[in-house]
């Protein structure tokens, strides 16, 4: 017999209850379960395999280049003045062919002293990267001020490359006699500057065939103005921002005979208010005349449209240029003329200070630009960077250019990232890569590798010091020597490098535009004043030529308004290169 | 393979009560089996009144529990239990029933208040706590809401002995009182006096992930975000779908240029009640990556919904919703994408929504050149460079009320300038936190009393 119990009264009403309770919860559909394993784990970033696409060989030890940038840190001032750095000047100051290296040494920082410099360094290159100092010799060593940069030039057009130090209490311009030696013309050139000056560019602004100088300051420090400042967290006292200080105005010397220049600043509408680190020259938009574009540290960029007799305008603004994409100015430090999107226009790139996205600006024509930074994917760094010196060349040439920076910061105690920092390469993706075109794809490389490394990265230049048909690196650091980086990527096409001589125009043809046609393809590059940041590059103009391309013409606009073209250029004879260093003279109007 | 159901019958019998046994004289004799159908049919009838008796009894309990407020009892006991574990969709859902059986029940409503003020909704909290108090007008719990509530705001100086009392006798309520301490020190710049209330707060909750998500916060205000990553991974051990915790740990990432993992973090995040907050970030996530077309189409969604429901959606990450981010991000990507016209449409209704949103005005100032219209374009870049300029300013303040707390002066002007150009909250709590040091300052009252106008 089957019994059935009593269900007592409690349990019914309870069930009743929770019946209910149950039918109000039921809208409750999704299970929130979360998976906390892969959340909770370990911040760090995956690293991902190393690449095997690019190959720089460190040479610095081999080099024999052994004199290191002093910033003057050592006597725990906290200046601003020690955070700037020093860069480095590429030039054959020899004429041999072999691409030599120039450094600013920097300087002494003594409380309530006068700031002094220390010697800049030249070293020759003799091949097989052997460089050997040759500054006493050539008489560069002695430093009047407290240096940091090298902008160089022909300036006395004889053929022989000249330079000009910044830095700290005025511009130093050596004169190169031709002969393997400088002569320090600082004071019958007319650069009167006592201003702390960063970064300078020359062109031929006024188009008359004689170099102009465009000067970048950066702010009014000094002891008498030397504020105590502490750290973000407020825990220890650091090195102060720029904004605890004044800008100063730039300047602009008009070269009036060879090496003589007179300062045109008053005359030709530059604007005040700008904290200049970098400054890079060339045409901008579509109306004849060198254009200049300044970074500024926390202000403005500012962009000067050429109106034609040295005379500017000042549109950062209104072209898209001056801040980031928000309207924020930036902390803008480096510069590189890039053309990122192979549309033939020059866009600019910007390197900027820790959580600012570093700029790219691209060149939509008639002097407007867009804010290019997120689509070209350069916003996905995983980490932050204080950006310096930085180049675009086509390293692994592949067809498009690649960008590299060197970072490190300028504080003592920094909280979200390190004092010394990876440097970058950021691959173009715009030929021979899985993925979208027209972005950047950062580079990884092994732990041993330069770029594996952190380091308190100042200046950057790229060139081809052993002649092998690649770009190498140079990058400078606070208080040690710099990298020198030997290019042994497994190069995909070769590397046509056109060295431009004007007649008519400024013997280094800054300013020239240079078109390459393939069957498949049109690139334009210009030989640009400045860029990087207190560095100077070589002024080549370096090309890809592609393995299944053949060149159907080179078109060469020079400073002057000429055009020359050079059709059916077959490759040299050299199998390093399909022309290193092919050297194009203007033929005026002929 | 099935097995075939046997289905039996119930025979019904006509008479029912008795015991099968011999017939009774004068009686129909009653074979056995009709015997056996009666008393089936009696038991049944028997079991029949029963049940509408248990029936009825049960009606009748139920009827008195709810008369009695039993359901109540137990919708705002898991509500409550919801509020501890932070989940508001849960206890709202909880409150609903409980509004619903007993819209004035002062449990209820001091329930739903303090969810109002954790969200920052302090006139709804208000409005919870007036409803409490027509009905309980001595409960001292609702004075204490008011008092979390001041003290979340950074009014500390009449009520901090009051929280320190309260925090020594260790009740139930320990833990929302350390919140809201902690909440208004952070807000009072005395972050070391934070810390101190989050470790004690840690020690006695080790288990409550809220601590480790105060003490995050806290780290991200002081730029040490690597301690502050690390927090925040730790509440969300503790409590994996805490989505306020996971949705600034997101951010963290981003600030630090780790899109991907941000993006990853976002994509969990989406699994939010309501999460269009979550898809805001995960497209700013995609835009920082590169990918800027997937962004575009997960903003289109988003600016399609209501407002108030993306403002909701903020305040359940901790976020104040004072911009229309999503309409702004969309619209500068289309800015800088070429499509200028559907451009300034949306970046005319982001500046609509909040004018002092400076990077939507910027991106609108941008592709109103695009369009030609370059008047109009330098008159947007000239308010932009004018409240940029302004805020230039905010550092040097900030700097000066961190070395002389009590300048009444600076505290006024920063507000007054966060008020006119970055954010009318900031701009409040700035002018409110000169009573903190000067509780008659007239200035200060009258400023507010302008603004408030």
């Amino acid at each position: 017999m089957t019994h059935r119990e009593a269900v007592p009264i409690y349990k019914f009403w309870r069930a009743a209850v929770y019946t209910l309770l149950l039918l109000a919860s039921c809208s409750k559909t999704e299970n929130k379960t979360l998976d906390s394993e892969t959340i909770s784990g370990n911040s760090a970033t995956t690293i991902p395999a190393p690449s095997v696409r690019f190959q720089f060989d460190d040479v610095s030890t081999a080099s024999g280049i052994d004199s290191s940038y002093q910033n003057g840190e050592s006597t725990n001032n906290q200046s601003i003045l020690e955070s700037l750095g020093g860069g480095t000047g590429i030039i054959d100051f020899d004429r041999d062919g072999h691409l030599d290296i120039l450094l600013p040494g920097g300087g002494t920082i003594v409380l309530e002293q006068p700031i002094t410099g220390l010697p800049t360094t030249l070293w020759r290159n003799t091949g097989d990267w052997n460089f050997i100092s040759c500054s006493q010799q050539a008489g560069v060593s002695h430093s009047d001020f407290y240096t940091h940069g090298v902008v160089a030039g022909d300036v006395n057009q004889d053929g022989f490359m000249d330079f000009i130090l910044t830095g700290y209490g005025g511009l130093q311009l050596f004169i190169n006699q031709g002969d393997g030696t400088f002569a320090n013309q600082s004071h019958s050139s007319g650069l009167k500057d006592d201003r702390w000056s960063s970064s300078a560019a020359f062109a031929d602004f006024n188009e008359d065939g004689l170099l102009d100088l465009y000067v970048a300051h950066y702010v009014d420090w000094s002891w008498q103005n030397h504020p105590r400042c502490q750290s973000s967290d407020r825990s220890t006292s650091d090195v102060c921002g720029p904004g605890d200080f004044a800008a100063l105005p730039d300047s602009l010397f008009i070269g009036t005979e060879e090496g003589v220049f007179r300062d045109a600043t008053s005359k030709s509408g530059l604007v005040p208010g700008g904290k200049g680190l970098g400054v890079v020259a060339c045409h901008l938009d579509n109306t004849p005349g060198i254009d200049i574009y300044v970074a500024n540290d926390t202000t403005n960029n500012h962009l000067y449209l050429n109106r034609g007799a040295g005379l500017f305008q000042e549109s950062g603004l209104i072209a898209g240029v001056a801040v980031d994409g928000v309207g924020t100015p930036s902390g803008s430090m480096g510069l590189a003329i890039v053309d990122f999107n192979q549309d033939q226009l020059p866009d600019i790139w910007v390197t900027n200070y820790e959580s600012e996205p570093f700029g790219l600006y691209q060149n939509i024509g008639k002097g407007a630009f867009l804010f290019a930074t997120n689509r070209a994917g350069v916003n996905r760094l995983g980490e932050l960077f204080v950006g310096f010196g930085t180049v675009a060349a086509d390293l692994d040439l592949d067809g498009d250019d690649d960008l590299v920076v060197s970072n490190g910061h300028v504080i003592q105690h920094p909280r979200k990232s390190t004092v010394a920092q990876d440097p970058l390469l950021l691959e173009g993706t715009s030929y021979d890569f899985d993925g979208p075109a027209n972005q950047f794809e950062r580079a990884t490389f092994p732990l041993e590798s330069y770029f594996g490394n952190k380091h308190r990265g100042r200046g950057l230049v790229t060139a081809d010091f052993d002649r092998d048909g690649d770009l190498d690196l140079v990058f400078t650091h606070i208080n040690r020597p710099p990298a020198i980086l030997c290019n042994n990527t497994q190069p995909r096409g070769r590397l046509l490098s056109l060295e431009l001589i004007g007649t008519t125009s400024n013997r280094d043809a800054i300013g020239a535009q240079v078109t390459l046609q393939t069957e498949s393809r049109i690139a334009s590059k210009q030989i640009v004043g400045g860029g990087s940041y207190l560095s100077q590059n070589p002024y080549t103009v370096n090309f890809t030529v592609l393995p299944d391309e053949n060149i159907k013409s080179i078109e060469i606009k020079w400073p002057s308004g000429t055009i020359q073209a050079i059709g059916n250029l077959q490759p040299s004879e050299d199998a390093t290169a399909y022309w290193n260093r092919l050297i194009v003279e203007d033929m005026g109007d002929q | 393979m099935k097995r075939s159901k046997v289905k039996t019958k119930k025979i019904a019998t006509p008479t029912g009560g008795l015991s099968p046994g011999k017939p009774r004289p004068g009686t129909h004799a009653v074979t056995p089996q009709e015997h056996q159908e009666s008393s089936q049919h009696l038991g049944h009838r028997r079991k029949a009144i029963a049940k509408r008796l248990i029936g009825a009894a049960a009606i009748l309990s139920v009827a008195m529990l709810v008369w009695v407020g039993g359901p109540l009892y137990f919708t705002n006991h898991f509500a409550q239990n919801a509020v501890i574990q932070l989940d508001q969709e849960s206890a709202e859902r909880w409150l609903g029933w409980s509004t619903w059986m007993a819209p004035n029940n002062v449990d209820t409503q001091l329930m739903l208040a303090r969810l109002a003020r954790r969200s920052g909704d302090l006139s709804a909290m208000t409005d919870h706590l007036h409803i409490a108090r027509s009905v309980s007008p001595d409960d001292i719990r609702i004075d204490r809401e008011f008092a979390l509530a001041d003290a979340q705001q950074s009014k500390l100086n009449a009520i901090e002995p009051t929280l320190n009392r309260w925090l020594l006798e260790q009740d139930a309520d320990s833990a929302e009182i350390c919140d809201a301490y902690v909440n208004g020190l952070v807000a009072a710049s005395r972050f070391e006096m934070a810390e101190r209330v989050l470790d004690a707060w840690q020690n006695d909750f080790p288990k409550d992930p809220r601590p480790h998500y105060r003490r995050a916060r806290l780290l991200q205000h002081l730029d040490r975000l690597s301690d502050a990553d690390a927090a925040y991974r730790t509440a969300i051990a503790l409590k994996p779908d805490y989505f306020a915790a996971l949705f600034s740990l997101g951010k963290i990432l981003n600030e630090q240029k780790k899109s991907k993992e941000a993006f990853d973090i976002y994509e969990k995040c989406t699994q939010m009640p309501n999460p269009l907050a979550a898809k805001v970030a995960l497209a700013q996530s995609l835009v920082a990556m590169g990918k800027t077309d997937d962004a575009e189409q997960i903003l289109r969604g988003v600016v399609q919904s209501a407002p108030q429901q993306i403002a909701d959606s903020y305040r359940s990450v901790d976020e104040v919703p004072e911009l229309f981010i999503a309409a702004s991000e969309l619209g500068n990507l289309l800015a800088n994408s070429g499509k200028f016209e559907e451009a300034v449409f949306m970046l005319k209704s982001s500046i609509a929504f909040n004018p002092r949103d400076t990077s939507a005005r910027y991106a609108l100032a941008i592709a109103l050149r695009g369009l030609g219209k370059l008047d109009e374009s330098e008159r947007e870049l000239e308010l932009v460079q004018t409240a940029r300029k302004e805020l230039e300013k905010v550092n040097q303040l900030r700097n000066k009320i961190s070395r002389e707390p009590e300048n009444s002066e600076a505290r006024i002007e920063l507000g007054e300038l966060l008020y006119k150009y970055e954010s009318q909250r900031n701009g409040l709590f700035w002018l409110r936190s000169v009573f903190s040091y000067d509780p008659d300052n007239q200035v200060a009252k009258a400023k507010i009393a302008e603004i408030s106008s």
